[in-house]
């Protein structure tokens, strides 16, 4: 948004009001580049466990019994080395409640092996929805 | 000030804003201007007619902080200032009727803001009541018939009378702002010479009306729109209890020596014409936006540090890493204003502690 000419740079009188001041980060300025930010590995952890904390307060603690904090900190691990066009917050929000929802409707338990395969699809899917 | 105000005074700062609350300690390199308002308010305040004031300068330079400080020196002598920030869209400047309703909302005397409050605080008051009455009953003031109502109605002390509306909302243009008719933009602008009259008739001068980012007149419909534009702008120059200020950029002086330039005569070049002669022969007076050399940037930067200080006593800084700012920012030939403002601020922002998540 700031470096292409066609957004803000065009508003001189808003863009000089807005973007960064030098190259550190500021967490009071007026904005977050949240890619220069990006969450810690920890706390990607914290995330995903407090994400299936609020599904086990939705619909117990069984459907996730087996979402063990080894098996979040592998999902984690294997998101965070990923390479695709989306943000790693939303693809571990996004692949987390989906393999949740699939542990409520007894669906088999994800394969470690095919763990790339299937955050992969659920990245295709998210990209495909945000181009829709 | 409060704490509240003071970490508002910074959260604005942070994006380069001066407010009102901060103007005078923030205000370098101002002399001029001080000289200048100083004279021409003591003579607009023996009722002679000022000139309009251009405030030139580009982004950043700082015109919405010069207007600013014209208006809190016009507020401390007692002169209802009215602030409109003009865009294309919502308050344009071939649009009068926009402005009286932006005026309405914005004239201000001391912490007194909007026409109503303002007109509230004069009626409670017998003398000057009856200084409205004795001008009003002898002027064809526009606003005359709904003022002497109101005046009658807090004569018998009922200000508060729900039929005194009607009156209200005449005063406060509320039949003016839906309209885009040329006969609402006329009666908008005799509406504002009616109010700026009845002012003059109690401070002896009128009110000061500031109008920021005039330059969006290039964004209007087309060559007809501004011609409005410029002759609203010759209306609310000439007008003798109007003391008017422009904060303009080169574009609009750009624009304005275009128009002027135009092969054949019309309402645009005849304006534009007008307001480029008057601009060469001084009859519209001009005030660039200061340039800061080192001095007066190290100052600002200390003023800034100082209310930042008082906001947020934590911070933990040293006096180079201000230093430094100042230096870095010395190095940038365009010496913008606001980015000095931004960068001092950015620094404090950095050397105080974050609060435990």
């Amino acid at each position: 948004m700031f470096d292409n000419q066609a957004y803000f740079p065009r508003y001189d009188a808003l863009s000089t009001r807005i973007q960064a001041v030098g190259t550190e980060t500021n967490w009071r300025a007026p904005v977050i580049n949240l890619d220069r930010t990006p969450l810690l590995p920890s706390e990607l952890d914290e995330m995903a466990i407090r994400i299936r904390t609020i599904h086990r307060a939705a619909y117990g603690n069984s459907p996730t019994q087996s979402l063990t904090d080894e098996v979040l900190a592998a999902f984690v691990s294997e998101i965070s080395r990923s390479r695709f066009r989306i943000a790693k917050p939303r693809l571990l929000v996004r692949f987390l409640v989906d393999q949740m929802e699939l542990a409520r409707q007894d669906q088999p338990m994800l394969q470690v092996k095919d763990l790339g395969q299937a955050i992969q699809t659920t990245a295709e899917r998210v990209l495909k929805e945000a181009n829709a | 000030m409060p704490n509240g105000s003071l970490s508002s005074t910074i959260r604005l700062l942070r994006t380069g804003i001066v407010p009102l609350s901060a103007i005078e300690p923030l205000s370098v390199g101002y002399s001029r201007l001080r000289t200048e308002l100083t004279t021409e308010s003591q003579e607009f305040l023996s009722g002679n007619h000022q000139v309009p004031l251009f405030i030139q300068g580009e982004w950043g330079t700082g015109k919405s902080h010069a207007l600013g400080y014209c208006r809190a020196f016009a507020s401390k002598l007692g002169i209802p200032t009215a602030f409109v920030s003009l865009n294309a869209r919502t308050v344009p400047l071939n649009h009068p009727q926009r402005i009286y309703g932006e005026l309405a909302a914005s004239l201000r005397v001391g912490h007194t803001m909007g026409l109503r409050p303002l007109l509230h605080s004069i009626l409670t008051n017998l003398d000057v009541r009856m200084i409205l009455t004795r001008y009003l009953s002898s002027s064809s003031n526009p606003l005359s018939s709904h003022i002497r109502s109101l005046c009658k109605y807090y004569d018998c002390g009922e200000a508060l009378n729900p039929q005194a509306e009607a009156s209200w909302g005449f005063i406060l243009g509320e039949d003016l702002g839906w309209a885009d008719y040329a006969y609402k933009r006329e009666q908008a602008i005799e509406r504002i010479y009616g109010l700026a009259d009845c002012f003059r008739a109690i401070n002896g001068g009128g009110i000061l009306m500031l109008m920021d980012e005039v330059e969006t007149i290039d964004q209007l419909w087309n060559h007809r729109s501004r011609a409005v534009a410029y002759s609203v702008m010759t209306s609310l120059s000439t007008m003798q209890p109007v003391w008017s200020i422009f904060a303009v950029t080169e574009r609009f002086r750009t624009l304005v020596a275009l128009d002027a330039a135009r092969s054949h005569v019309d309402s645009v070049s005849h304006h534009a014409r007008w307001l480029s002669n008057a601009l060469a022969n001084g009859a519209i007076h001009t005030f660039d936006t200061p340039r800061l050399d080192g001095a007066c940037a190290s100052r600002l930067a200390a003023a800034i540090t100082a209310l930042y200080l008082e906001a947020y006593p934590q911070t933990s800084f040293s006096k180079d890493q201000i230093q430094r700012c100042v230096d870095e920012w010395g190095k940038n030939p365009g010496r913008n204003p606001r980015k000095l403002i931004r960068a001092i601020v950015n620094r404090l922002d950095l050397a105080r502690p974050l609060p435990e998540a």
